[in-house]
């Protein structure tokens, strides 16, 4: 462990940082843009200047690296003005659009200026300041060459995460800007991370061009519920507007390092807006009608006292891996109270390799955690509760957050919806009006995965937690709360929960894989199974 | 009095870059004689010769050499210099384009003393003639055994290949001649690693200037004692000046280091053209920070211009007269800075259109009495901040201008116009 002193400090720092984490460490803040720990260094930004004893030039902090005896001094006059006159120099060409910028309030640049800045520029003449048009780097990204710094992370980040190589840089000097190769679109599946990393405005995304105002924002640390990677996420909610703005990556070294795929970036909006249920509905005729929660959820449960007291029929319950752990839990909890047949899960998990690392074939972000919960989807079953359907030993069924349009075959289609307007009773519990929920008798609307607690255990094991960033829409409830609603009218007791951390605390008493899990344990980062 | 002519010594003859013609006058008979000593034994001469970089820097060839990791697993490269672009400068396209197999021999022995057996001939873009004049000499020289395997029967083995460039001035930075071999944007390395560790393709590598190469085979042919003895004790050799500017008799010169600036400008150069008086020199290229007429006198050795504030570099000396006006000279630099910076750092990139935007409102009378101290503040922020020399070799004149010749600026900005009437022709209109 080299030994070495910044600001005075001593730091005993693990061989192989450069000075600026060795200086993180110790709390010391160095400025920076170019440098990115997941990127290779390429020190042109020149931000990150330090004074070195013994060394007569100030040198960039990202490309020195710790050894034995280094005296770092980052707060002499020569480091702070070579650190200044950096920002004078970057800004001369900058627009300083920032109120019309979309990374205002969020910008390294405008920070760095802010704190690392002379605070004022000689340059003379802001009207001759260079002035290019901008262009779509992809369908997705803007690109404002007047912004840019030429930092290259965007260039770097196409050349080593995803090896693409998209893009590059074309001219030299001040008429360098970045280009899409040619021949070439930027088109991967993280593509989207690049405006991430872009330490000023320069790469926009075009969904949210002109929107962000980032000071407004709302943020919600989560998980990306796209796929059973479980990306950590941080949702942005614009409060005046009550909906979610935009999904950043949040570092998880375990998971998804920096980045998020395209999907979970951009897909939050489908999630979001499309078909969502926002009251509950009973069926009447041909069409719906509006209901209370009180009459819903009466009829549901008389519905299935009804088939289970009834012989010659037989209701089942089907969960589907959209739901929490603790969702799920509840639901098997009343199938054990009713003494039925627990939950059936109707989709198989996927495994394979993951794109980029992250981009799990699975689309669904709780297989795993359904079946350390106790489902299974054994394909007797699965086959048998289809089959069943079909030869009409069934003749009720709750289907909670799974559309079965989507669970078989295209060419089975036909028949299944033939089935299941043939049932005497089907109850759907949904965040979206699915094909299945348009043939049901009570439609239950449930909250999306941005709208409730709860937590998922992705495909390595891994439980973390979901957290609501937005309420549900209309007089929709997450669905674990709805759970309790109707186990409350089975039972009295065992569905008085607050919160999903006492489900969870339940779940952990009662569940091996579970065993000692708690909220608090799993934290922001998550925790990987005990065993 | 006549010039001391080592390297130059047949430039004049007729078909001097045939390989009958270096080898009628005495050529190749250094490489025999390295090959037969150890490849430590002539790393060891260089050194005791004291033979400098002649590329601008002026770091000791033999210690560079010796930097090289010799049984390194991976190969050892060596690149040649040959992208000649300083601003002022025309010594090695002479070299290359007179006396080609004289470089050849050098990167012969050069190569066997660091244990390479493939070296990069970088030649610029700009130069067509010199490169098919060094197509043929290195063709030559596979035929008559001087390249390829087992050179005069010594089991020592070399390839050369001959690289031309794209045409950019960044490219002579060594880093940057790397990666533009690489085949990727030409620029300049943040160092460390240092070439000597990770160059070309990621293998130790070394560059040479061709004038520095063009040196060896004398060395070892007439002995370090006999170079050392040339020059001044830690400026040894001659060095190939190039005199261009205001000057009755332009040209190259082959002179020992240390003759006076004087000596080379009236002796040699003839004087100032139209009978006009030295207004400002600059000694090195166009890096270099220029010189007054003041300051004439002084020897023309890397020390002593270092001691000056100025640098030896190139030796491309050229003489800006009284008629000329110093605010253009700096603006002219400036432009070419700004063109030429490859654009990774913010001090360079935005620092030389900068400076060139403030020369050229001063120049066009438009410029305000605060632009000169921040003109020389932005020059010292310029100055040993980036990865490579270019900002300093932008930063360093135009300060030097700046301070100098302070009271034209104070002129310029106080009349509203340039007094020496001349016309700002600008280039940049403006667009990409």
């Amino acid at each position: 462990m080299p030994k070495l002193t910044i600001d005075g400090q001593e730091a005993d720092v693990q061989d192989g940082l450069n000075l600026i984490q060795a200086a993180a460490l110790i709390g010391i803040e160095i400025p920076h843009f170019c440098y990115h720990p997941a990127l290779s260094i390429v020190a042109q930004c020149r931000q990150c200047l330090v004074e070195i004893e013994g060394v007569p030039k100030v040198m960039p902090a990202c490309n020195t690296f710790v050894r034995d005896g280094l005296v770092v001094k980052t707060n002499t006059t020569k480091a702070i003005k070579a650190r200044e006159a950096v920002v004078e120099f970057t800004l001369i060409n900058h627009p300083l659009d920032c109120p019309i910028c979309d990374k205002g309030g969020e910008c390294p640049l405008q920070l760095t200026a802010f704190k690392h800045g002379p605070g004022y520029s000689r340059f003379d003449g802001p009207e001759e300041k260079k002035v290019r048009k901008k262009y779509f780097l992809s369908e997705k990204i803007l690109y404002d060459p007047n912004r840019c710094i030429m930092c290259t992370r965007c260039v770097r980040f196409t050349d080593e995460v995803t090896q693409t190589g998209e893009l590059g840089y074309d001219g030299r000097g001040f008429r360098k800007k970045i280009v899409v190769f040619p021949g070439k679109n930027l088109d991967n599946e993280l593509s989207g991370n690049v405006i991430d990393l872009c330490p000023v405005g320069a790469l926009l995304g075009k969904d949210t061009l002109h929107e962000e105002r980032v000071w407004y924002w709302k943020y919600t640390d989560t998980i990306c519920p796209l796929c059973s990677n479980g990306c950590n996420i941080t949702v942005g909610i614009d409060p005046r507007k009550g909906r979610v703005a935009r999904v950043r990556p949040r570092v998880n070294h375990e998971v998804n390092d920096y980045w998020i795929c395209d999907r979970g970036r951009y897909e939050f909006k489908i999630v979001q807006d499309e078909n969502r249920l926002r009251e509950p509905f009973i069926r009447e005729g041909e069409g719906f009608r509006i209901a209370t929660w009180d009459e819903t959820l009466d009829l549901l449960a008389a519905e299935i006292i009804k088939t289970k007291n009834d012989p010659s029929t037989s209701i089942a319950f089907v969960a589907s891996p959209m739901l929490t752990n603790e969702e799920c839990y509840l639901l098997k909890k009343i199938t054990e109270i009713l003494s039925i047949e627990k939950p059936v899960i109707l989709t198989e998990p996927i495994d394979g390799e993951k794109k980029f690392g992250l981009i799990s074939q699975d689309p669904y972000p709780n297989n795993k955690g359904l079946r350390d919960i106790g489902l299974s989807s054994d394909s007797d079953r699965l086959d048998g509760v289809i089959n069943s359907l079909y030869e009409g030993k069934i003749k009720a069924l709750y289907v909670v957050g799974e559309d079965l349009f989507s669970v078989v075959k295209g060419g089975e289609r036909g028949k299944l919806r033939e089935v299941l307007s043939k049932l005497s009773f089907l109850a759907v519990q949904d965040f979206k009006l699915t094909e299945t929920a348009k043939l049901a008798h009570v439609i239950i609307p449930g909250a999306s995965p941005y709208e409730k607690d709860g937590t998922f255990t992705n495909d390595m094991g891994r439980i973390q937690r979901i957290k609501k960033a937005i309420p549900p829409q209309g007089s929709a409830k997450p669905d674990w709360e709805i759970l309790c609603l109707l186990g409350k009218r089975f039972s009295q007791e065992g569905f008085n929960y607050v919160n999903p951390s006492q489900i969870m605390l339940e779940i952990a008493d009662r569940i091996p894989a579970f065993n000692g899990i708690n909220y608090e344990k799993i934290g922001m980062l998550g925790i990987n199974k005990m065993g | 009095m006549p010039e001391m002519r080592i390297i130059r010594t047949y430039v004049d003859k007729p078909n001097s870059e045939s390989i009958e013609s270096y080898t009628a006058s005495g050529g190749y008979t250094a490489l025999p004689r390295a090959l037969k000593m150890g490849p430590l034994e002539i790393i060891d001469e260089v050194k005791k010769s004291g033979l400098r970089g002649r590329g601008g820097a002026g770091f000791p060839t033999g210690i560079k050499w010796s930097f090289v990791q010799r049984d390194s697993k991976q190969p050892i490269y060596l690149c040649c210099n040959a992208d000649e672009s300083e601003p002022g400068s025309f010594k090695d396209r002479e070299i290359i384009e007179r006396d080609p197999h004289q470089m050849l021999e050098g990167i012969v022995i050069g190569c066997y003393a660091i244990n390479s057996h493939k070296c990069y001939i970088y030649i610029r873009g700009e130069m067509p003639k010199g490169a098919r004049i060094l197509e043929r000499a290195i063709r030559e020289s596979y035929e008559k055994g001087f390249l390829g395997k087992n050179i005069l029967g010594s089991g020592f083995n070399l390839d050369v290949v001959l690289f031309v460039g794209a045409g950019a001035y960044i490219c002579g930075e060594e880093t940057a001649l790397l990666e533009s071999i690489e085949g990727k944007n030409g620029e300049p390395r943040p160092r460390p690693p240092f070439p000597a560790q990770v160059g070309l393709f990621g293998c130790p590598t070394i560059v040479n200037n061709v004038e520095t190469l063009t040196c060896v085979p004398h060395i070892i042919n007439r002995g370090a004692e006999w170079f050392a003895s040339i020059g001044t004790p830690k400026n040894t050799g001659t060095k190939i000046y190039g005199l261009s500017g205001s000057i009755n008799k332009p040209g190259l010169y082959e002179l020992p280091l240390g003759i006076s600036l004087r000596e080379l400008i009236y002796e040699y150069g003839e004087g100032i053209r139209n009978g006009k008086e030295v207004k400002a020199i600059s000694p090195g290229g166009g890096s270099a920070a220029v010189l007054t007429a003041e300051e004439i006198n002084i020897p023309m050795d890397f020390d002593s211009l270092a001691r000056a504030g100025s640098m030896l570099g190139t030796a491309g000396v050229t003489v800006i007269d009284d008629a000329t006006c110093m605010v253009r000279v700096a603006q002219n630099l400036a432009h070419f800075y700004r063109d030429e910076s490859c654009g990774q750092c913010v001090q360079c990139r935005e620092g030389t259109w900068w400076l060139e935007k403030m020369l050229t409102r001063i120049e066009e009378g438009m410029g305000r009495m605060e632009y000169i101290d921040t003109l020389i503040d932005a020059c010292f922020q310029m100055k040993g901040t980036t990865i490579c020399a270019l900002a300093d070799g932008c930063a360093m004149p135009v300060e030097s201008i700046v301070k100098k010749f302070r009271h034209e600026f104070e002129e310029h900005i106080k009349l509203g116009k340039c007094p020496f009437g001349n016309k700002y022709m600008g280039i940049w209109d403006g667009s990409d």
